[in-house]
Parts: structure tokens; C-alpha cells; sequence
């Protein structure tokens, strides 16, 4: 992928995540994702997304978001008006895979490691919380016309 | 036409094989949501091509695609995944897949990945 070519320079795993997010919005559910500074909004009740990593390191990736961007998502994936709950927990799961696939898989090739992770969790409540980031914790926040979003990847070797 | 085994948990994916292979010289003639279905279906159909997914429930895409090879060592997977570095292919050439495409895909990589596929 020509977007990660660096050549003896390791792109930041801040940047490999954002591109991934951007780079796959766009080419499964075709709208667009953009990157901001913070969200204000009581993440409670948003869903969330998580796979767990595990290789030659052990790593988490989640995402929660306001129910009108997975629901945008999964519609937008089916290719119908209406769609139901169930749905949108089957078409965001593989929307999620397919874009920490992407993003897993640049990394792995960038630092030359190995780890796979299973399929993603649907945790239909709230994870991520506004609490103290780890040192290894990255969290971006997205804005989308549909609402908004969180996204953390924790433990990836930076 | 030859036909299409799909493995894969995802209705997405199957959607999207099934209209990209209409109008072409491939159709499907199975779907499987996991391993354990895929084997028992690979048997009953014995499709030209199967498309594996890495990731499904239960035995993973890599493991089942060892047991289809055991028992039809001529069968001709085409491995489709998201999880596309150097870790997965390698497992998978080291099972004899030799073809390889990453999700998403495009109706146009899709068609060359089985046709490649059926030609080796």
C-alpha cells in the first residue's frame, strides 16, 4: 500500500489508525470520516466495537459511536432503506474486521510482526470512558455527518 | 460455469461475491458460515473454487482449508481476508493456497483472483 511507504521510518501508529478509519468509511459505507480535536457528548450510551489482538504482542482496538453512524453503516453496507437491529450488529462487525484487518495488517508489515486477532465483539454498551489515557493507549475522535465516533487502539508497540 | 463455494460468517460478503459474479463465468453453488459447515458441504457440492475467509467461528479459515486439502488435495482455495501481511500468506502457501486477495476487493480483483486460481 503506497500510503504506508516509508522507507526507514516507522509511520506512527496515530497515523496508521486514522488512515484506516478515513481510508475504509469511505470504501465500504462511502461517506466520509473526519478527524477532531475531542467530542463533548456523554459517551454513555453510545456501542461499541472491540477486537482483541494476539501475536507478538497483545493488543485492543475499539470503537464506539452514536447509533446513527452504525446505523448509517450497516444500511449503507445492506444496500436497503430500512434495516433492524440484528443487522446493524452483523454489517458493522464486518465493517469493523475489515478495517482493523487493514490497519493490523500495515502495522505487522511495517514493524515486521505477527498477530492476529478473532472476530470483533459487539459490546452494545459503552467502553470507552473519559478517563486518563494509558501511555499506550491511542484515541482518536471523528465526526461524521451522521454523528460521531471514538476510536483506541492500547497496546500496540509504539 | 464453475462453481463458487463461499466460507465466510459474513452475509456482506456473500452479498457482494454474489453481485460480482453475476454476469461471469462463475456462480455459487454454496455457503458456508463456518469451518465445520464448509466441510461437511465441500463434500456434498465438491465446488471448483472455494473463497476462505481467515477469520470464522470456530476452526479458523486456515485450519479448515488444511482439512479440505487432506481429504481433495487438487482443491483450488482462493483465501479472502482482511488480515492480509506476510504472517496469514505465508501459512497459507505453506498449506498450498497460492492465491490471495484482500478485503475490501473489487469485482475486477475478485474475477482475476479465481480465475488465477482455477488455472493453477
Amino acid at each position: 500500500m503506497a500510503a504506508f511507504e516509508k522507507p526507514g521510518k516507522l509511520m506512527p501508529v496515530v497515523d496508521l489508525l486514522n488512515h484506516s478509519v478515513c481510508e475504509m468509511t469511505s470504501r465500504i459505507a462511502g461517506f466520509e470520516m473526519h478527524r477532531i480535536f475531542a467530542v463533548s457528548e456523554d459517551l454513555s450510551n453510545w456501542k461499541t466495537f472491540l477486537i482483541r489482538v494476539k501475536g507478538d504482542y497483545t493488543a485492543t482496538v475499539l470503537m464506539s459511536a452514536e447509533d446513527p453512524v452504525f446505523y448509517e453503516i450497516a444500511r449503507r453496507m445492506k444496500r436497503q432503506n430500512e434495516i433492524s437491529k440484528a443487522d446493524i450488529a452483523v454489517y458493522v462487525t464486518e465493517y469493523y474486521n475489515i478495517m482493523c484487518g487493514f490497519f493490523v495488517s500495515a502495522f505487522n508489515r511495517e514493524r515486521n510482526l505477527s498477530a492476529r486477532f478473532g472476530i470483533p465483539e459487539y459490546l452494545k454498551r459503552a467502553y470507552i470512558q473519559n478517563t486518563k489515557l494509558n501511555h499506550d493507549t491511542v484515541r482518536l475522535f471523528y465526526q461524521c455527518a451522521y454523528g460521531k465516533a471514538v476510536i483506541d487502539a492500547m497496546g500496540f508497540p509504539l | 460455469m464453475k462453481k463458487v463455494m463461499i466460507v465466510d460468517d459474513s452475509p456482506f460478503v456473500y452479498e457482494t461475491i454474489g453481485s460480482f459474479l453475476e454476469g461471469s463465468e462463475f456462480c455459487i453453488a454454496g455457503y458456508a458460515k463456518n469451518g465445520e459447515e464448509a466441510l461437511s458441504m465441500y463434500e456434498e457440492i465438491l465446488p471448483d473454487i472455494v473463497t476462505m475467509d481467515i477469520i470464522l467461528p470456530g476452526i479458523d479459515g486456515l485450519e479448515t482449508s488444511e482439512e479440505i486439502l487432506k481429504k481433495w488435495p487438487d482443491a483450488k482455495i482462493l483465501m479472502i481476508s482482511s488480515l492480509a501481511y506476510s504472517g496469514t500468506i505465508l501459512k497459507a502457501q505453506g498449506l498450498g493456497i497460492k492465491t490471495f486477495i484482500c478485503k475490501p476487493f473489487k469485482r475486477e480483483g475478485l474475477l482475476n483472483a479465481l480465475k488465477t486460481c482455477a488455472e493453477t
